[in-house]
């Protein structure tokens, strides 16, 4: 770990060592500019992974738990979800949730950054696909994303860096499903290496991505990042929980108040500050950091910090099957991906779609974790085994990521009563279903029942993703060329304080159906570019 | 000298394990949680995890009654406390070898990607490319 100490001023001081902050980083160390980057969490080791531990199925279900108020990690901090019908998921830590991501990399699609012009609602994106198209490809080489050009869902592209990964015995059930319906799928891009690519191991398929990879095949920031960003001269202080973003007389950032793990208050001075702690936990920073001029939170002036939150509701449908479908053999990242009901289609009655993956579901606990909502006869006794011997090896989920558009209700604020183990606010997530939302869901889970009949499944259900986790915090800080209608431009600049950033997932305008870190790297490398480019202009 | 009865170790292992096979009997081929041997090491071990579900094992233990009564009123009374001994006996049956056998299931372990290409996804993917292009194009610089 490399400490600050001695560093005065940062030229760039980065808040969270996720996805986003390791590609700032990375790219301006790089540069020659002098980073600091703040992470409240600290460095995990690969051996404390679960995923080749025979007691993986409870440390699922706590300590690595994507959802920080069951994981309760000295790190996190609590998140009140009283109000909200989905509980965002995160890791706090170098590397941030990439530790648990599955590592899916689809692009947004083209008409996902211009959602008003073709749909007639939500808002434009500032910036076009054909834009960041180049930031893409630079971070499919810098993830080492494994997979098959030629994608006919998407204008064409270069190739991945290394080929696909297994199509597998289940993949290619959902392929041939696919197929008798006649609609799209493809290999899904994946950020696991299929080929021992940069600082990743190639992947032996254990299938607990979702756990971290014990193997180092996943690509996470504190491996493809942060070991050469640290290497050029990166300063990363880990244990440091930002409390506040601090700013100079003339109103500009100046460096970011943080609470050390033994409970000491320091203050780290920097030129440009960069928020990178995802949509729910740059949000209550913002609002965290009010001042005089500030006083509804920083960056305010539209009233928009923390509005706008989006979390792919994620529903799915169980399919199982006679034949043996070997789904404990990863990666638990998905096989086959469909992007048939991506696009909008009017004579749906709903806007936007969703993204679909074939996905598998490790360990034995988890298959009946999720049917919890079950009446004890169903669950328990002799239900018990007639699950398991149905589940294991020959069912999997159509996994559906719904495109939930943004509505200025659902938000993130400061909790007025919890507090973290600091004393510091927590986020309160409001967060509801929209009609819209429903009617989508409820439509593609008609279509992904119809998908696994037509493989072949002998049954299907309807699952709650078990239950009910919002990976993706999108859309608190949208970005926007308007600054009485958005919180950055379009390169995650502050409009009210034009040397303070915003580079996660806070900056979506629209989600996109498909997973976001893609285009949250994409766009942080084009930001990161344009600072570095600013520094050096004359 | 009087007072509350404590129940010995032994007691409450026999208790647990009852508990146990009532919520994981045996049947379809697969062995009872305790003649797994989940109420055993492995429960100690999940238990070691998750710690924090003491104090909802011991509300478990504490109700009396025929095993599968207790836990269908504990199911109807005290949920919290129903799922915590739920994930607890679930979790540790999952480490059980001869559950996983029963069922087939190898377990999470390693299969090294073979070197050659998977032969038959060109034919799968032809019908998808045949079709062409599906997505809605935007040309650049237009309308923001």
């Amino acid at each position: 770990v490399s400490g600050a100490r001695d560093v005065e001023i940062a030229d760039v001081l980065i808040v969270g060592a996720g996805a986003s902050g390791g590609v700032v980083a990375r790219h301006l160390a790089r540069a020659g500019i002098t980073v600091v980057c703040l992470e409240q969490g600290g460095w995990t080791d690969p051996a404390d992974f679960p995923g080749e531990r025979p007691e993986y199925d409870a440390l699922v279900t706590r300590p690595w738990n994507a959802d920080p108020n069951r994981r309760q990690h000295p790190a996190d901090y609590p998140v009140d979800v009283s109000e909200s019908d989905v509980p965002p998921t995160m890791f706090n830590g170098v590397g941030g949730s990439t530790i648990l991501y599955n590592g899916s990399w689809p692009r947004m699609l083209p008409s996902d950054f211009r959602v008003r012009s073709l749909d007639g609602i939500a808002d434009d994106w500032p910036l076009t696909y054909e834009e960041l198209a180049p930031y893409y490809a630079r971070v499919e080489q810098d993830f080492g994303v494994s997979g098959l050009a030629g994608d006919p869902a998407y204008p064409p592209g270069p190739d991945f860096p290394l080929p696909p990964l297994p199509l597998g015995p289940f993949g290619r059930v959902a392929a041939r499903g696919m197929n008798e319906r006649q609609w799209h799928w493809w290999l899904h891009p994946t950020a696991v290496a299929s080929r021992a690519h940069g600082h990743l191991n190639e992947c032996v398929r254990l299938g607990t991505c979702m756990s971290g990879c014990p193997r180092g095949a996943k690509a996470s920031t504190d491996i493809t990042h942060w070991r050469d960003a640290i290497a050029d001269g990166a300063h990363l202080v880990t244990g440091a929980r930002v409390r506040e973003v601090t700013l100079d007389a003339r109103g500009r950032a100046n460096g970011a108040t943080y609470v050390d793990r033994a409970g000491v208050e320091h203050h780290q001075r920097a030129r440009t500050v960069v928020l990178a702690a995802n949509g729910v936990g740059t949000a209550r920073l913002l609002l965290l950091s009010r001042s005089a001029g500030h006083p509804d939170g920083l960056a305010n002036s539209s009233g928009l910090v923390g509005r706008r939150l989006m979390m792919h509701p994620p529903v799915s449908v169980v399919g199982i099957y006679e034949e043996e479908l070997q789904t404990w053999m990863g990666p638990a990242g998905p096989p086959v991906i469909s992007l048939q009901f991506a696009e909008s289609d009017d004579a749906r009655g709903f806007p936007r779609g969703a993204k679909w993956d074939a996905f598998p579901v490790a360990g034995m606990h988890a298959h009946v974790e999720r049917m919890a909502d079950r009446p004890f006869d169903e669950r328990f006794g002799p239900a018990y085994h007639r699950h398991l011997v149905d589940h294991i090896g020959h069912a999997f989920d159509w996994d559906i990521l719904i495109e939930d558009l943004p509505l200025e209700s659902n938000r993130v604020v400061l909790s007025e009563d919890l507090r973290d183990a600091d004393g510091i606010p927590a986020p309160k997530v409001h967060y509801r279903l929209s009609a819209d939302t429903r009617a989508n869901m409820a439509f593609q889970l008609a279509r992904a029942t119809e998908a696994h009949q037509a493989g072949g499944a002998r049954s299907t259900y309807v699952a709650e993703w078990w239950p009910h986790q919002g990976w993706h915090l999108l859309g608190t800080a949208r970005c926007g060329d308007d600054p009485a209608t958005s919180v950055v431009n379009g390169y995650g600049e502050a409009h009210d304080v034009p040397n303070l950033f915003v580079v996660d997932g806070s900056v979506f305008v629209t989600s996109s159906a498909v997973n976001p870190t893609p285009t949250i790297c994409a766009f942080a490398l084009r930001a990161a570019e344009h600072i570095a480019g600013r520094r050096s202009a004359p | 000298v009087s007072g509350p009865r404590v129940p010995t170790r032994s007691r409450v292992r026999a208790r647990i394990d009852a508990l146990a096979d009532a919520l994981v009997p045996g049947g379809d081929g697969m062995p009872a949680a305790s003649v797994a041997g989940a109420t055993g090491e492995p429960l100690d071990r999940v238990l070691a995890i998750r710690d924090d579900l003491r104090p909802a094992l011991a509300r478990v233990l504490a109700a009396g009654g025929p095993p599968l009564d207790t836990l269908r009123a504990l199911h109807a009374d005290d949920r919290e406390a129903f799922e915590a001994f739920a994930a607890l006996i679930s979790c540790a049956y999952a480490m059980c070898a001869d559950a996983r056998e029963s069922l087939g299931y190898p377990g999470q372990r390693a299969y090294p990607i073979p070197d050659r290409e998977d032969p038959d996804v060109a034919e799968l993917l032809a019908p998808v490319r045949a079709r062409g292009p599906r997505y809605v194009a935007t040309p650049a610089g237009d309308a923001r």
